[in-house]
């Protein structure tokens, strides 16, 4: 086989890898289906329309893509390193959190400086919350994935504590203040679309993070980092300091999701607003194996799942949670992407002369 | 109440440490227990399992499952051991065949779980949030005839018991028979034990799949012995909680049996100091104290104990 040939043959492997293990666990997620007597035909289907049937469900898969991005990026970027970032999740609430202080308590201010400061206080303060685990990390050798768990238990408690206490808005919800309008990120669409600038941001990011890493210093030290960390400190690589590095990146991404979803679409911090986007960011960072731009494609996968799965809810009458499970299927398989590997190449092999 | 210095205050303190506090640490502690010996099992061998909370979650459901469906909770609790043995030869199959990476499959194992026992509970019962009450084993009325403290163990679901008697058997098991050192050659150095014949894949698979077993048990202690229902999310982070205690434990039975009565202690002062009068502290931050607590204790001591040698390293046979 031409040298030529081999890469692009394994490159071809490496894309198809995902797509087949997302296509078992949809398949599988089929079986679960009619288990409970359920068609999967017309579930699929309505999940389909849901998600991509009208301009309308496009805009709201790109709504809830925009959050994914970003948790997704975290994740894929503290991988790079090494680093596996759990704690996306109470990044995301501290950061939203700050962020809707930022955007309500501050008043007077022009939009091009409101909205700014208010994303960079989101993510700031995400990068506050994995800065804890990092530190543990490289000084103590604590495992990242119990820290950061740890520290997504005490967000919500003490999230969930300032929600209804000191930071509540007068009235029965339990949220903040509406945000000023200085600080939205502007609507994208006319009514009823719900997208926001803030894709542009999540996107913005995802290009940005893809050049830092390809393109600077520390992006060639996170990914060194990440290989072999031994190699990198007989080169020379500060691999304590990276290690921090990285995962306060990582925080600052997941607390920027958290930023751009309480400035763009719910405008106020309400209580328990994420159904688990920082956990979501783990299967979409796996599924693209870690590149920024795959995680666009990926998350709008995931956006797509979690938008169309109401609809499946509605006219299949399956219960949406079926798409976690379907997540967390994806996980394992890509964790055990061997299997994968060696059943595709097994199916290939037979047909390639060699 | 005049013969103390500081009073009220003192007073107050001092009504805390009563027997129900003991009652009650001891029955949060039991999940902790079952869950952290499989914990102890599954990384002593070598393979880490960060998935026991979705183990512990599944045993919940399904011992909720197998009471409803048989009307009998020991069928429950069969169930719970067989779904929690299920998941795990899962994450077994995954790692120590397919080589991954452990940590993310344990991820993959809780989210698996909380989408199952959700996607379960709406699609069975057509109802979220709770399940339905169950027969359930919040008593053992077996015990009623002991002397003296027959009436207090009655008190104790039988899960509290068999938990205690589990970390005896494991200690027994992995300090006292063959088993145990093949057990622990295998984690601290698989290649070693694979060239005197130890079967590495056997071993591992074997422990991972018990661990699997007891976090299910575990798990139906949450909803057949504390409760008689399954609420959704309900280990809310015991896994993580048990999997600390064995690192507490420096991966022995007995220390992470210490560790978990340490964090059900905790678990259940932080209960008590709610209903005090005058307690400034407000709940929710309460709430943090355990997971504050495992950040202390990974931070402390980590750095004292030692994992066994080879966790967390897929074990690859070598060729020819």
């Amino acid at each position: 086989m031409s040298r030529r040939a081999y890469r692009l043959s394994t490159q071809v492997l490496e894309v198809l890898i995902p797509v087949i293990t997302v296509l078992v666990a949809l398949l599988l997620g089929a079986g679960l289906m009619l288990l409970v007597h359920k068609n999967p035909i017309l579930a699929y289907r309505a999940l389909w329309n849901g998600a991509f049937g009208s301009i309308r469900s496009v805009s709201e898969t790109l709504v809830k893509a925009t959050p994914l991005i970003l948790t997704g990026l975290a994740v894929a970027f503290g991988f790079t390193s090494g680093v596996f970032n759990v704690g996306g999740e109470g990044q995301l609430l501290t950061g939203a959190l700050a962020a809707a202080w930022v955007g309500y308590s501050i008043g007077g201010l022009p939009r091009f400086v409101h909205v700014p400061l208010a994303l960079t206080s989101s993510a700031a303060i995400g990068a506050l919350w994995a800065l804890v685990p990092a530190i543990m990390k490289v000084a103590c050798g604590a495992h990242e994935v119990i820290t950061t768990i740890m520290m997504n238990w005490i967000a919500i408690y003490i999230v969930h504590y300032l929600v209804i206490g000191p930071l509540k808005a007068p009235g029965e919800l339990p949220a903040t203040p509406f945000i000023l309008k200085s600080a939205t990120l502007n609507r994208l669409l006319p009514e009823p679309s719900r997208l926001s600038t803030g894709i542009l941001v999540a996107v913005a990011c995802a290009i940005l993070v893809f050049l830092v890493l390809r393109k600077t210093v520390l992006g060639y030290e996170v990914r060194a980092v990440g290989k072999n960390q031994d190699a990198a400190a007989y080169a020379g690589i500060n691999v304590p300091r990276t290690v921090i590095t990285s995962m306060l990146v990582s925080g600052m991404l997941a607390g920027l999701a958290g930023g751009v979803e309480v400035l763009g679409l719910h405008r106020r911090f309400y209580d328990a607003f994420s159904p688990g986007y920082g956990f979501d960011g783990i299967p979409i960072a796996l599924l693209a194996r870690n590149n920024p731009l795959g995680v666009l494609i990926t998350a709008l996968l995931f956006g797509a799942l979690r938008n169309g799965a109401s609809s499946m809810q509605i006219i299949a009458g399956i219960p949406k949670e079926i798409v976690v499970a379907v997540q967390g299927l994806i996980i394992v398989l890509i964790a055990g992407e061997n299997l994968v590997r060696w059943a595709v190449t097994r199916t290939v092999r037979s047909g390639v002369k060699r | 109440m005049g013969r103390y210095p500081h009073g009220k205050e003192w007073c107050e303190a001092m009504r805390l440490f009563d027997v129900s506090l003991l009652l009650v640490s001891l029955r949060m502690s039991t999940s902790l227990i079952l869950a952290a010996i499989g914990g102890v099992f599954s990384e002593r061998s070598g393979v880490v399992n960060i998935g026991l909370e979705g183990m512990m979650l599944v045993g919940a459901f399904s011992g909720m499952l197998g009471s409803y469906w048989t009307g009998n909770p020991w069928m429950g609790v069969l169930a719970a051991m067989v779904s929690g043995g299920l998941l795990a030869s899962l994450h077994a199959v995954v790692c120590i065949r397919y080589h991954a990476n452990q940590a993310v499959s344990g991820a993959g194992m809780i989210l698996l779980a909380t989408g199952l026992s959700s996607f379960g509970l709406r699609a069975i019962f057509h109802h979220a949030g709770n399940s339905p009450t169950v027969n359930a084993l919040n008593t053992t009325d077996i015990l009623k005839s002991v002397p003296v403290i027959g009436d207090f163990l009655v008190l104790l679901p039988p899960f509290v018991y068999v938990a205690f008697a589990a970390v005896a058997l494991a200690h027994f098991v992995i300090y006292k028979t063959p088993l145990g050192l093949r057990i622990i050659s295998v984690g601290e150095n698989p290649r070693a034990a694979d060239t005197l014949g130890i079967n590495v894949y056997a071993i591992r698979f074997g422990c991972v799949i018990l661990s699997g077993v007891l976090a299910g048990l575990g798990g139906a202690y949450l909803s057949l012995g504390q409760l008689n229902l399954f609420q959704e999310g309900m280990s809310s982070g015991r896994g993580f909680i048990a999997l600390a205690a064995v690192i507490m434990g420096k991966w022995t039975p007995i220390g992470a049996m210490l560790s978990c009565l340490l964090f059900g202690f905790a678990d259940a002062l932080q209960l008590k100091l709610q209903t005090i009068p005058g307690n400034l502290i407000p709940a929710e931050i309460l709430l943090t104290l355990p997971y504050v607590i495992i950040l202390l204790v990974l931070a402390g001591a980590v750095g004292r104990a030692l994992p066994p040698a080879a966790n967390g390293q897929p074990y690859k046979k070598a060729e020819g």
